[in-house]
């Protein structure tokens, strides 16, 4: 029987699952938090400075609102954008905190890494993971957000532009500047063949 | 400085880049893929960006939600709906639980049985006939009353007092005189020639009513 509604719960849409989230079913509220928990933890992960266990606090916070506000949700939107939206407002506010309490700093330990000789010369695949993860902590936090959502989360302009409550035009710039950016910073990587 | 066209058509010119590498591009793509991204140099680092970075995005597996996240959450979403489901379980118990026919007969007739006799002919019509009630309801009244309050009130009068340095002239500072002197204020001026004669000790200077008269020109 519990199979049976698994499988059917795994058919609904986000919407549907939210609509009887709000009813206080359980099952829909595991298969929304099955759905999104690892996408919202690595963008956490992403946007907070590669910081783990605070991702996972995020992660926690997050799904809280939704069980506490449901009715935050509003018929007829899109769940994704909603979420990425309140996920993106949490990570805004921790960048205010840490901006107010001067605790995000212009050069990290990782910038000099960036500039160790050996690493820039000696590419391999994880180096570059690594550069390329570096290099993406050197993004002010709504370029970073664009590319995010634009290549892991393969959102479209529009509904990226939603979330960030912002225009599209505005969204374009943002990934065409952190584009180059990181392209920048990456240039000294053999290209791809 | 600023490619608008590059930003403006952003989603093009990442389709270029997704395709294949520059050298690869029809004529006319190479030329919108200059004017776009500034040069071919910046074409293919953007294309490398874009193809590596997007390869890092999508690999990344290691993250992993903490199991005890989800079965936090789930305690509190029990506890948060519990209240409601309560309600729900027992009203799905009573309307599932099974009931013999014959009881729903009797309860039935009774429920008829009851209707027929405390509804009858007379209380009908006794409920249709209109009544009237009388009622009477006490209503308070606000009454002012204004009563007459005494205050006290201090009446300084006002006496000339006279100095004199002759125990003749004494009789000028008797009350008597100080009466005499307010009725005939022209009295002060013979008090005066008194006092320049060295005839009478009165300082009519310091005396107000004299200053009164003075300031009005009398």
């Amino acid at each position: 029987m519990k199979r049976w509604l698994g499988k059917n719960y795994r058919k609904k849409s986000d919407e549907s699952l939210m609509e009887l989230l709000k009813k206080g079913d359980k099952s829909s509220f595991e298969e929304l938090y099955h759905r999104y928990s690892k996408r919202l933890l690595f963008y956490f992960y992403k946007m907070l400075w590669q910081d783990e266990p605070k991702s996972q606090d995020f992660l926690q916070e997050i799904f809280i609102k939704i069980i506490e506000k449901p009715d935050s949700f509003q018929k007829g939107k899109k769940f994704s954008t909603w979420i990425f939206s309140v996920a993106h407002n949490m990570c805004k506010n921790e960048y205010r905190r840490k901006i107010n309490r001067n605790e995000i700093a212009l050069e990290t330990d990782h910038e000099k890494l960036w500039y160790d000789s050996e690493w820039q010369f000696d590419f391999e695949q994880k180096l570059f993971e690594k550069q390329f993860n570096l290099a993406l902590e050197k993004l002010n936090e709504n370029q970073k957000a664009v590319f995010i959502f634009r290549y892991k989360e393969n959102l479209s302009i529009q509904e990226i532009a939603e979330i960030l409550d912002c225009s599209e035009g505005t969204v374009k710039s943002r990934l065409y500047y952190a584009s180059r950016k990181l392209a920048e910073l990456l240039k000294n990587f053999s290209p791809v063949n | 400085m600023e490619n608008f066209d590059g930003i403006k058509n952003y989603e093009k010119l990442e389709a270029l880049l997704l395709k294949c590498s520059f050298n690869e591009l029809s004529e006319q793509e190479r030329e919108k893929a200059k004017q776009w991204a500034g040069s071919k140099e910046n074409f293919e680092s953007l294309r490398k960006l874009l193809l590596d970075g997007k390869k890092v995005l999508q690999r990344e597996e290691a993250l992993v939600p903490s199991t005890e996240i989800f079965e936090n959450l789930s305690s509190e979403f029990s506890l948060r709906n519990q209240s409601s489901k309560r309600i729900n379980i027992s009203l799905n118990t009573l309307a599932k639980y099974p009931i013999p026919l014959y009881q729903v007969g009797i309860a039935a007739m009774i429920f008829f049985v009851f209707f027929f006799f405390l509804n009858d002919d007379n209380s009908v019509q006794k409920d249709l006939a209109p009544e009237i009630v009388i009622k009477t309801d006490t209503v308070f009244q606000l009454t002012k009353q204004i009563d007459t309050v005494y205050l006290e009130r201090e009446v300084v009068v006002e006496k000339p007092v006279y100095f004199t340095q002759n125990e003749e002239e004494e009789e000028m500072q008797s009350d008597g005189f100080a009466e005499k002197f307010e009725k005939d204020p022209f009295l002060d001026f013979q008090a005066k020639k008194d006092f320049n004669n060295e005839t009478v000790g009165i300082t009519m200077e310091e005396d107000s009513t004299f200053m009164e008269f003075q300031t009005k020109g009398i």
